[in-house]
């Protein structure tokens, strides 16, 4: 069967800056951050936490029965995959397309429930569980209650490789379609793990950003001399996925295409990247699709704002592009919604493929002060139109050396 | 029947469970609950009372017989 084209018809957000993925891209665009400070309570005390919150309210979008079994993670992904389906038109009488695939990325899964869970056991005396306890806590619950809620009865799969779950989800999705597996499929991330236990593990990491002098937005500052680590966000990202043939038959819009994606393991260290890792992912990915480097416009960073993963990045966006490297505009959107984990990925491509359509780079915010070992145009602080995009990376790369790269063709009309 | 009333109060709050199907004839599987949404109803009713069903008592049929159940066993803790 000769390989098929996939087209992204549908895409679906809960994010930081709301769930209208155009307004998401402009206020993005705008170079507007979700970063605030936030008290975080344990253990009788409280401090506030650099964090991109997400203000959601799911409303009727989940049956109150069934979201007593949902963690926080599992209601964003169920409500990003009804926004996702009611966009791209496949939602009829509250059901999703049968047939289709469901490829969920998330990190740590029902961390709420699992903080919960433990409180309960551990207390003296221990209190009541809760009898659905484990099931809202399992990372494949997003998946699995997408499946249920919309009677989607496709291979239900959950990624769960930190930073590149979502980038994975969608890579797998991209090519159980291209390969004729599916016609249809629902991919993306979900990640909820702004609760006082996981982010107590993350501050131990020493990874987290403090607070910039100019305040709690200006805190996620990828590619600046100034920053100090990354800002956690939290949210939901699902696309909707279908081969040419299906999309086209039913007049869908496409919103983009999908040509490639590469995916490897540095093999080399838990938390420091590996250039050649990640250059080998762009490389896998720009092969995949076909595609020569000097065609490729702009690149997503996965850029996070840790003074290691922002210079071995562009190092390896050097390695994959040679002397291209000096023409492309590369940015880093974690300037303004923070790290999504699990939904990164995903809210990253969503974004991409607003600058496809729309023509316009959304910038690097908060690079007032450029850190002089990564030298490309990071795009600082003021996005800018480019009509000519066609082509564009999105990097993601996480802790374990997992790198995935996905390629985005603006849509084009044969 | 006082955990009759509470049982009315979560299935409709916490359960979304239509009001006007709550008689006490009405069975868990009748109100859309799975079995796992029976069990966790008998959670929160064991909670809230401070009681604790036997596996053989949770295999009521209606929820007039939940709550019977439920109001023998806190009638027990009493004494």
């Amino acid at each position: 069967m000769p390989l098929r084209r996939t087209f992204i018809t549908g895409i679906g957000v809960v994010s930081p800056h709301g769930d209208d993925l155009n307004d998401v891209f402009d206020r993005v665009f705008a170079g507007e951050s979700s970063v605030r400070k936030v008290p975080v309570e344990a253990n009788g005390s409280s401090c506030d936490m650099l964090l991109s919150p997400v203000d959601f309210e799911p409303g009727h979008l989940i049956p109150r029965l069934s979201g007593r079994f949902m963690a926080r993670a599992t209601k964003m992904a169920v409500v990003a995959a009804h926004h996702a389906l009611e966009g791209s038109g496949l939602l009829v009488s509250g059901a999703g397309p049968a047939e289709a695939g469901v490829y969920i990325g998330c990190g740590l899964g029902g961390s709420d429930q699992l903080q919960d869970h433990y409180e309960r056991f551990l207390a003296d005396p221990p209190r009541s569980l809760s009898v659905a306890g484990a099931l809202r806590i399992m990372p494949s619950g997003p998946a699995s209650h997408i499946s249920m809620q919309y009677g989607i009865t496709g291979p239900t799969v959950t990624y769960s490789i930190a930073c590149v779950s979502s980038a994975v989800a969608i890579g797998e999705a991209f090519r159980a379609i291209r390969h004729g597996y599916l016609d249809t499929a629902l991919a993306g991330g979900t990640e909820a793990q702004l609760n006082p236990g996981a982010l107590a593990g993350w501050r131990e990491l020493s990874v987290l950003a403090s607070e910039h002098e100019s305040g709690a937005e200006a805190s996620s500052r990828p590619f600046d001399a100034q920053r100090t680590g990354l800002v956690l966000g939290e949210g939901a990202v699902v696309l909707v996925l279908e081969s040419e043939s299906a999309a086209r038959a039913r007049g869908a819009e496409l919103l983009a295409e999908i040509v490639g994606y590469g995916v490897s393991s540095d093999a080399y260290n838990l938390t420091e990247p590996s250039p050649d890792g990640q250059a080998r992912a762009m490389r896998l990915a720009l092969d995949d699709a076909s595609v020569a480097g000097e065609r490729i416009g702009y690149v997503n960073a996965h850029a996070t704002g840790t003074l290691l993963g922002d210079r071995v990045e562009a190092k390896a966006i050097r390695d994959t592009f040679g002397s291209h490297a000096d023409k492309l505009a590369v940015s880093s959107t974690k300037s303004v919604h923070g790290h999504l984990i699990g939904a990164a990925s995903a809210l990253e491509a969503a974004l991409t493929v607003r600058m496809l359509q729309t023509g316009r780079i959304a910038p690097t915010a908060n690079l007032t002060d450029p850190d002089p070992e990564c030298d490309m145009d990071f795009v600082p602080l003021v996005g800018r139109d480019a009509p000519e995009l066609e082509y564009a990376l999105s990097n993601s790369f996480a802790f374990g050396g997992s790198n995935a790269t996905l390629v985005l063709r603006k849509a084009m009309a044969s | 029947m006082k955990s009759y009333d509470f049982l009315v109060k979560l299935l409709v709050d916490e359960f979304g469970v239509d009001a006007v199907e709550l008689v006490p004839e009405a069975s868990p599987a009748g109100l859309g609950l799975d079995s796992l949404s029976t069990m966790e109803m008998v959670r929160e009713l064991e909670d809230e009372f401070g009681i604790k069903f036997s596996t053989e008592q949770v295999n009521f049929s209606t929820l007039g017989e939940a709550a019977a159940l439920a109001d023998e066993l806190i009638e027990a803790k009493g004494l």
